[in-house]
C-alpha cells in the first residue's frame, strides 16, 4: 500500500489574524504560529494505522506551501511518514481548490499510489473542496468524512463508514481511492524524540511549477479569487445582573424582551 | 585477683570454629559480590564526588540518623537493634583483638566494663527484635507487609544472642568467679545450671559454645540474603545520594544526538538507582506519605522501589548481550503506577536510607515518553499546547500579557529596564483565578516601589511539567528560549509567584547556564514587610490555615515566609493542619499531574481540601497558584456552600494593606 497524505499548514487556531493593510486579501503573517492542519493530522495518523495494518508501501506527504510549510511536513515525518514533497514557486501565494488540487494531481500522476488521504477541510480558507477537484482530476473515486475504514488488499477494495444524517452508510470502492478524515476519526500520536530527530533529517525535494510540467501562468489557472478578508464583529461583553433574585429576573425579562428581542 | 578469661576455655579443637566461619564469609562475599556485578550493569552516575561530604553526611546519617527518628515509635526498636547490634561486633572485635593482636582487652576492669556492656545490649538487641515482632505481628499496622524474611530475621537475631548468653551462663556456672556477676545475664543464667553435675556443665558448655558459633557463622553468611543487608547497603544508598538541590533530574545532555532515552530497561537506570532498590527494607515510610496512595492510586513508592528490585534480578539472567531484558513499563510497573506520581517529594523526603524514587519516576517517564510515545492520552494535546504556545492551554502566546491590561506594567525589553524581572508563569498569565492573585502582587510590588518589569508575549512556560512528565526535550526547548531571553536583557534578578518556575529557575536554569538570583514572591514581600516598605495592619482578620507547597516547602525549604507574613497580615500564627511543613500533603497539581484526568481512587485535591477546611478557619492560604486552584476545585466539589476562602498570600497581604 502506497498511501499519499495531502497536507497544509495552517496559522494556529489561536493566532490572531490580522489582514493586511494595503491588501485585504490577504493575512499578515508575523507574530503567527503556523501549524500542521488538525484534520490532516487525522490524515496522517490514519494513514500510519493502514500502513502497519497492511504492512508494506510507503507513506508520502505532500504540500503546497512555502519554506515555513517544512515544518509541518516534519511534524507529519516525525509521526511516521516514509517522504514527503513540497511544491512551491512564489506566484502559488493566493491559489484556490481547483489549483491546489491541479497541482497535487500533475504531483501524483507521476507516482505510484493506492490511496490518498486528506484531512476534510483546512481550516484557514474552509473551502472542502480541494480533494473532491484532486479525485476528479485523478478520476478516481473520493469518499468523504469517514468514520472507519477497512482496506482488502488481495481485492484491492476499501470499505469505509459515514456518518449520514440518523445513522451510518457503509460503502466500497475499487482502490485507487481518495478519502477525507474529520475529527475523532483517530487520536494523532505524538512523535517520539526518535521520530522528531529521523524527521529532522530527511531530505524534502521542492517541486516547481516547471518540475510538473506546467508552463501557464498560474494566474490564468485560478478560477476563483479571494477578494477579501474581513474579521467578524467583536464580541460584545456580557453582563452580570446583581441585586435579589426577584429583581434580577425581572429585570433579565425586561431586558431579553426589550433590548434582546428573544422574547 | 585479675579479672580474665580464657577464651576458648574447654573448647577443644576450637578451630573448627575457622571453617564454620568461614563458609559464612565466603557465603557473605559471594552475596555480596552478586549484587555488585548488577549494580554494575547500571549506568554510570559520578556519586563518587566530594567524598568528604559523602561520607559525613553518611556516618550522621547511620549514627544519628535524623530521618530515621522522625515522629517515630518504631525508631526505639530500630534504636535498640542497631546499638545492640553494633556494640556486640565491636566486644567480638575486641575479643578476638584480644586473642590474636595482643591488646589485652580482657583484662581487669575494661574486661568488666566489657562484659557489663555486651551483656546490656545483647538484651537491649533482644528487646528491640521482640518490639519488632510484636509491631509487625501483634499491632499490624497498616502498610507493613509480613513476609518470610520479616519473621525469620529477628528471631535469628534472638537466637544467636541468646545463644551467646546460654554459653556464658554454662561457662560461668563452672567455676562462678564472682567477678562475672558484671556479666549480669550470663551470671542470672548461670544459677540455673548450678545443680547439675561438673562433667554435664562442661559438656554443656561445649555443646552451647557450638550452637552460638554455627548460628553466628550462619547469621553472617545469611547477610545479603535476608533485609539485614540493609545495614551493608543503606550506607552506600546513603553515600551515592544526590548533592544536588533536592528533587534534582538528571540532564539528557545533547539531547538531539541520543539514541535511547530515559530508562526503558533495568539496565538504564544508574547503579545508584540498583543500589537503591537492594538498600530498601520495605519500612513503608514513604507509602505512608504518598498522596497517590492514600488517595486510592495503584502507586506505592515503596511498592515501585520493591518491584524495581523484582526487575534487577531478570538482569542476572541475561549475561552478555542484554537481548531479553523487558521494558520495566508494562512488565513489572503498570503505566498507571507511572503516571499517579505528583513529584511531591514526601517519599525521599522521608526515606532514612536517601532512595530517590522521583529521579526513577521521571527515567521511566522519559522513556516513555520519547522513546515510545505511550502516555495518558490527555497529555498529547498539553505537549502540542506547549510547542505551539508555550502554554499548557494552548491558548494564543500573543494573549499572555492580557492578563496585566490596564496595570500599566513596565516591559523588560532591553538591560537595564528594571531591577527585576517578575516572571509571571502559565498560570499567572492565563489561570482567572490566579490572575487575581497577580494583579495583587502587582500591586503590592508597586506599593513597596520595587522596580520592576515583565517579559509579556516574550515569555514562555517555565518547562516544570513538561519535565516531570518525561518530555526533557520539550522542556529543554523551552529552557533555552527563556535563557536566552533573559541573557539578552542581562536579566539576573527574577521574583515568580510559582513555586513550580521558582524551582526550575532557581535549581535548574543553572544548568543550562543561566545564572541569577530567584525569589518567590514570599520572600519579596516579607523583606518589603521587614524593610517597613509596606505597611500592613489587622483589623478584623480572618483565621488563616497555611497550606505548604510541596516546591517551596520541601523542594526549597521555605517554610517561615509565608507564615511570618500571616503573622504580620493577622495578627497571629496561622493554624497549622495535622499534614504540615515537610509532611505537607500535596493538592495533587505537581508531576504535571495538573494536566492528567484523576479517575483513579478519591481526589487528591480533594483529601486536602478536606482537611484543610476540618481547621475551621475563615482561610486557607496558599502560595502557589496550582494551589490555589487545585483546593478550590476541592471546595468546589466538597463544600461548595461553605464560605471558606481560598487565598494567595499575596492577596491577603492585598487586603491587609494599611
Amino acid at each position: 500500500m502506497n498511501i499519499i497524505a495531502c497536507i497544509k499548514q495552517v496559522p494556529d487556531t489561536e493566532a490572531i489574524i490580522r489582514t493586511d493593510a494595503t491588501n485585504p486579501s490577504k493575512i499578515v503573517e508575523r507574530d503567527i504560529k503556523f501549524i500542521l492542519n488538525p484534520y490532516d493530522e487525522y490524515a496522517i495518523e490514519e494513514s500510519l494505522r493502514i500502513k502497519e495494518k497492511t504492512g508494506n508501501g510507503e507513506i508520502t506527504i505532500i504540500t503546497i506551501g512555502p519554506e515555513r510549510s517544512e515544518t509541518a511536513i516534519r511534524d507529519g515525518l516525525a509521526m511516521g511518514a516514509d517522504n514527503a514533497i513540497r511544491i512551491w514557486d512564489d506566484t502559488l501565494a493566493d491559489i484556490d481548490p481547483f489549483t491546489t488540487a491541479l497541482l497535487l494531481s500533475k504531483t501524483i500522476s507521476q507516482m505510484e499510489y493506492d490511496l490518498i488521504i486528506c484531512g476534510k477541510q483546512a481550516i484557514d480558507d474552509d473551502y472542502i473542496q480541494t480533494p473532491s477537484i484532486l479525485a476528479e482530476l485523478l478520476s478516481i473515486p473520493q469518499i468523504q468524512f469517514i468514520t472507519s475504514q477497512e482496506i482488502n488488499t488481495s481485492e484491492r477494495t476499501i470499505t469505509c463508514t459515514q456518518e449520514i444524517d440518523g445513522g451510518r452508510r457503509t460503502v466500497r470502492a475499487k482502490l485507487p481511492v481518495v478519502i477525507t478524515t474529520p475529527k475523532g476519526l483517530n487520536e494523532p500520536r505524538y512523535p517520539s524524540l526518535r521520530g522528531k530527530m529521523q524527521a529532522k533529517k530527511k531530505e524534502i525535494p521542492v517541486k516547481s511549477l516547471k518540475d510538473l510540467g506546467i508552463t501557464e501562468n498560474v494566474m490564468d489557472l485560478i478560477k476563483i479569487k479571494t477578494m477579501k478578508l474581513s474579521p467578524p464583529p467583536s464580541r460584545k461583553a456580557g453582563r452580570i445582573l446583581e441585586g435579589e433574585p426577584e429583581e434580577v429576573v425581572i429585570e433579565l425579562i425586561r431586558l431579553l424582551r426589550e433590548e434582546a428581542k428573544v422574547l | 585477683m585479675n579479672p580474665t578469661r580464657e577464651v576458648f576455655e574447654n573448647i577443644p579443637h576450637h578451630n573448627w570454629l575457622y571453617i564454620l566461619a568461614t563458609i559464612g564469609v565466603i557465603s557473605l562475599i559471594y552475596g555480596i559480590t552478586r549484587r555488585i556485578i548488577l549494580w554494575r550493569k547500571g549506568k554510570n552516575i559520578n556519586r563518587t564526588d566530594r567524598i568528604s561530604t559523602r561520607l559525613i553526611n553518611t556516618i550522621k546519617q547511620i549514627f544519628i540518623a535524623p530521618k530515621q527518628y522522625y515522629r517515630s515509635y518504631r525508631a526505639i526498636f530500630h534504636l535498640l537493634i542497631f546499638w545492640g547490634f553494633a556494640i556486640l561486633f565491636i566486644g567480638t572485635v575486641l575479643v578476638f583483638s584480644h586473642e590474636y593482636f595482643g591488646f589485652e582487652t580482657m583484662h581487669g576492669s575494661f574486661y568488666l566494663a566489657m562484659s557489663f556492656a555486651l551483656d546490656l545490649f545483647g538484651i537491649l538487641l533482644i528487646i528491640g527484635c521482640i518490639l519488632a515482632l510484636f509491631r509487625r505481628y501483634i499491632l499490624l499496622p497498616e502498610g507493613l507487609d509480613r513476609k518470610p524474611e520479616d519473621l525469620f530475621t529477628p528471631i535469628l537475631l534472638i537466637l544467636v544472642v541468646l545463644s551467646g548468653f546460654l554459653v556464658e551462663g554454662a561457662r560461668i556456672s563452672i567455676a562462678q568467679p564472682s567477678f562475672e556477676r558484671w556479666s549480669f545475664g550470663g551470671w542470672a543464667i548461670a544459677s540455673l545450671f548450678t545443680g547439675l553435675s561438673d562433667t554435664t556443665r562442661l559438656i554443656l558448655h561445649r555443646y552451647l559454645w557450638w550452637v552460638h558459633i554455627s548460628l553466628a557463622s550462619l547469621f553472617i553468611g545469611l547477610i545479603p540474603y535476608l533485609k539485614l543487608s540493609h545495614f551493608l547497603y543503606a550506607p552506600l544508598s546513603i553515600f551515592t545520594s544526590s548533592l544536588e538541590p533536592k528533587g534534582h533530574l538528571p540532564m539528557i545532555e545533547d539531547i538531539e544526538e541520543q539514541e535511547v532515552f530515559g530508562a526503558p530497561t533495568i539496565k538504564d537506570l544508574t547503579y545508584k538507582d540498583l543500589i537503591d532498590a537492594d538498600a530498601c527494607v520495605r519500612c513503608g515510610r514513604c507509602q505512608e506519605v504518598c498522596p497517590a496512595y492514600n488517595s486510592g492510586k495503584p502507586l506505592s513508592p515503596k511498592k515501585f522501589i520493591q518491584d524495581l528490585k523484582l526487575e534487577m534480578n531478570t538482569l542476572s539472567r541475561v549475561r552478555k548481550n542484554n537481548n531479553g531484558l523487558e521494558e520495566i513499563v508494562g512488565h513489572t510497573i503498570q503505566a498507571d503506577e507511572l503516571w499517579s506520581c505528583t513529584t511531591c517529594f514526601a517519599c525521599q523526603e522521608f526515606c532514612p536510607i536517601f532512595i530517590e524514587h522521583i529521579p526513577k519516576i521521571v527515567e521511566l517517564r522519559r522513556s516513555e515518553v520519547l522513546n515510545v510515545s505511550r502516555f495518558p492520552e490527555e497529555l498529547n494535546l498539553t505537549f502540542k499546547n506547549l510547542e505551539t504556545n508555550y502554554n499548557p492551554w494552548g491558548i494564543g502566546f500573543a494573549d499572555r500579557d492580557k492578563w496585566a491590561e490596564g496595570l500599566d506594567i513596565k516591559r523588560f525589553e532591553k538591560p537595564g529596564d528594571a531591577e527585576y524581572l517578575l516572571f509571571v508563569g502559565c498560570m499567572g498569565s492565563y489561570d482567572d483565578r490566579a490572575i487575581k492573585a497577580m494583579r495583587a502582587l502587582v500591586s503590592i510590588l508597586k506599593k513597596a516601589g520595587i522596580d520592576f518589569a515583565i517579559l509579556g508575549t516574550e515569555e514562555l512556560c517555565c518547562g516544570d511539567s513538561a519535565r516531570r512528565l518525561g518530555n526533557e526535550y520539550l522542556y529543554q526547548i523551552l529552557t533555552m528560549e527563556n535563557i536566552e531571553k533573559f541573557n539578552e536583557r542581562n536579566i539576573t534578578k527574577i521574583i515568580t509567584a510559582c513555586p513550580h518556575g521558582y524551582n526550575t529557575l532557581k535549581n535548574e536554569y543553572s544548568k543550562f547556564g543561566f545564572k541569577g538570583e530567584i525569589c518567590h514572591h514570599t520572600q519579596i514581600i516579607t523583606e518589603a514587610i521587614k524593610d517597613g516598605n509596606i505597611n500592613i495592619g489587622h483589623k478584623n482578620s480572618p483565621t488563616i490555615v497555611y497550606h505548604d507547597s510541596c516546591y517551596l516547602g520541601r523542594y526549597n525549604n521555605i517554610y517561615n515566609e509565608p507564615r511570618e507574613i500571616i503573622k504580620r497580615a493577622t495578627g497571629s500564627n496561622p493554624f497549622e493542619p495535622k499534614n504540615t511543613r515537610r509532611s505537607s500533603f500535596c493538592c495533587g497539581a505537581g508531576g504535571g499531574r495538573m494536566w492528567m484526568e484523576e479517575t483513579i481512587g478519591s481526589r487528591i485535591n480533594e483529601v486536602r481540601f478536606d482537611e484543610l477546611m476540618g481547621c475551621g478557619t475563615d482561610v486557607i492560604a496558599v502560595s502557589c497558584p496550582f494551589c490555589l486552584t487545585m483546593l478550590n476545585d476541592g471546595k468546589k466539589a466538597k463544600a461548595p456552600d461553605s464560605d471558606i476562602e481560598i487565598m494567595d498570600i499575596a492577596e491577603i497581604v492585598e487586603r491587609a494593606i494599611s
